[in-house]
């Protein structure tokens, strides 16, 4: 090698040709960025999406205003504006933060220490919660709600209708005749957090039997088909004067849920609506979709699905969803072990759930 | 890394390539700081012997001035081939050298050039005879 090409190998590599390097590596960043799919989260019962800006602007339009004073705490305009909606007095509607707090505060007017809080179950498990805070003792109905399943020590029974996980709808009529065959010393709180995702029968069915059945206490939430989580609102309607001055919180509810929910209930009826068609249809694809491929799926008037996969656990049915990138809720913590509870959430969701249960099942059988 | 890797030569050549870098660093300090003072000296000679030669003043100062430019950029030309040769030669005797140095060169040239003929300007001559030429 001569002096001079001894010293050119050190020389610097050609741009053009560091260019086609780059281009290349890039060129691999990008197919595998495109490959990689993220997770989609079925587990939660909440709306997925971003609330409507229009609602957030409202509350933040509050947020510049008079917040160094109290708010409203009976909240009047939002009473107004549910009383109109649900064809009931104002004064028949409580405004809590959130369905949960108002079913709190229902159990610990309701209940006293020993007695006993009956639900059917699988459901919501908070219930057992609520008798457990107020030092009474809940007590499960695990094939759903007979006559005369109420003791002498039963005060109050609680049903979630639709109901969570199992996404089961107890109708009007059916839910009147229960009603009425409860005794006198039993309340009854209807959580219908998810009600709007039903299409069995109008919205109201259920609530207009608060005027029959003043021991009847509906309770809902803006956190599911409102996508309101975050602001911890919820409602309940009664016609007990004393039960609802119970569960209202005593000083009300902040301003700017206050200003957020005006917002959605006189502005939100059209996005409601193309949601629940929306969970209405893809529901009816997922369920057709699940039995089609063996799966022991409930019927569901919810926003999601209680599907058993035979021969396998909930939990090992989970994993394997989540090793295909979609995850589910077990249905253990749910109340029972063979079950996993699967949101419904979009076109593109269902397929991939679809496509990720047959390869979980087939996994599993070979 | 924008060169590439090259088998390490024996630790004697490496040595002498380091030595051969400080040569070549040197030449391209001369040639910075001859921009700065010795070139246009020496094209301000030629100019006042052109100007005496054709008896034109103009044709002097246009002398100085193409030929100050001229050799501004053949200077700046050689420099730029001696900073590449330096950059090589510095790769060789084991040095990760990514980028030349005669911008940093040219700087500090320009920089003790400035100072040289403050001093000269200032001390040396000193404004006093032409400020104040009465004392």
């Amino acid at each position: 090698m001569g002096f001079r090409d001894y010293y050119r190998q050190f020389d610097d590599i050609d741009e053009a040709k560091l260019n086609v390097e780059r281009r290349a590596r890039r060129q691999e960043e990008k197919r595998q960025a495109l490959e990689r799919v993220p997770d989609v989260d079925l587990s939660g019962t909440e709306w997925p999406d971003l609330p409507h800006s229009e609602v957030v602007n409202a509350a933040i339009a509050r947020a510049r205003g008079l917040v160094n004073r109290y708010p409203d705490r009976h909240a009047a305009a939002v009473r107004r504006l549910l009383a109109e909606r649900h064809d009931v007095e104002p004064e028949q509607i409580a405004l809590g933060n959130g369905a949960a707090e108002l079913l709190q505060s229902a159990a610990f007017a309701l209940l006293e220490p020993g007695s006993e809080l009956l639900t059917p179950w699988p459901s919501y498990p908070l219930y057992p919660l609520l008798a457990a805070h107020a030092r009474a003792k809940p007590v499960f109905a695990a094939n759903g709600l007979r006559r005369g399943a109420a003791t002498e020590r039963t005060r109050v029974v609680v049903i979630c209708n639709p109901n969570d996980p199992t996404g089961s709808y107890i109708r009007s009529e059916e839910l009147g005749a229960l009603l009425s065959g409860m005794p006198e010393h039993v309340h009854v709180l209807l959580d219908e957090a998810l009600v709007h995702f039903q299409d069995a029968e109008d919205v109201d069915a259920c609530l207009r039997l608060v005027d029959a059945f003043p021991r009847l206490l509906v309770v809902r939430t803006f956190s599911k088909i409102y996508g309101l989580s975050g602001l911890r609102a919820g409602y309940a309607v009664g016609s007990d004067p004393r039960l609802l001055a119970a569960v209202a919180p005593v000083l009300g509810v902040n301003a700017l849920t206050q200003a957020a929910l005006e917002h959605a209930l006189r502005t939100g009826d059209r996005e409601i609506e193309r949601r629940r068609r929306a969970v209405s249809r893809e529901r009816a694809r997922l369920t057709e979709g699940l039995r089609a491929l063996g799966a022991d799926v409930a019927d569901s008037q919810a926003n999601f699905v209680w599907v058993q996969a035979p021969g396998m656990s909930g939990d090992a049915l989970a994993v394997a969803l989540r090793r295909q990138g979609v995850v589910v809720a077990p249905g253990g913590p749910l109340g029972a072990d063979d079950h996993v509870r699967i949101g419904v959430l979009n076109e593109a969701a269902t397929t991939r759930v679809l496509r990720a249960y047959e390869n979980a099942v087939g996994a599993a059988g070979a | 890394m924008r060169y590439n890797e090259v088998e390490p030569a024996s630790e004697r050549r490496r040595a002498a390539d380091n030595l051969l870098a400080h040569g070549l660093l040197a030449i391209e300090v001369v040639l910075c700081l001859s921009l700065l003072g010795p070139q246009p000296l020496a094209w301000l000679w030629i100019g006042s012997q052109v100007d005496y030669l054709t008896g034109y003043v103009t044709a002097g100062i246009a002398t100085i001035m193409l030929g100050c430019l001229a050799s501004l950029m053949l200077t700046m030309a050689a420099a730029k081939r001696v900073d590449h040769a330096w950059k090589l030669v510095r790769r060789a005797a084991g040095h990760h050298q990514e980028r030349g140095a005669l911008e940093r060169i040219f700087a500090a040239s320009v920089a003790v050039a400035v100072v040289v003929f403050m001093a000269w300007f200032l001390i040396v001559e000193g404004p006093g005879p032409s400020l104040a030429p009465g004392q």
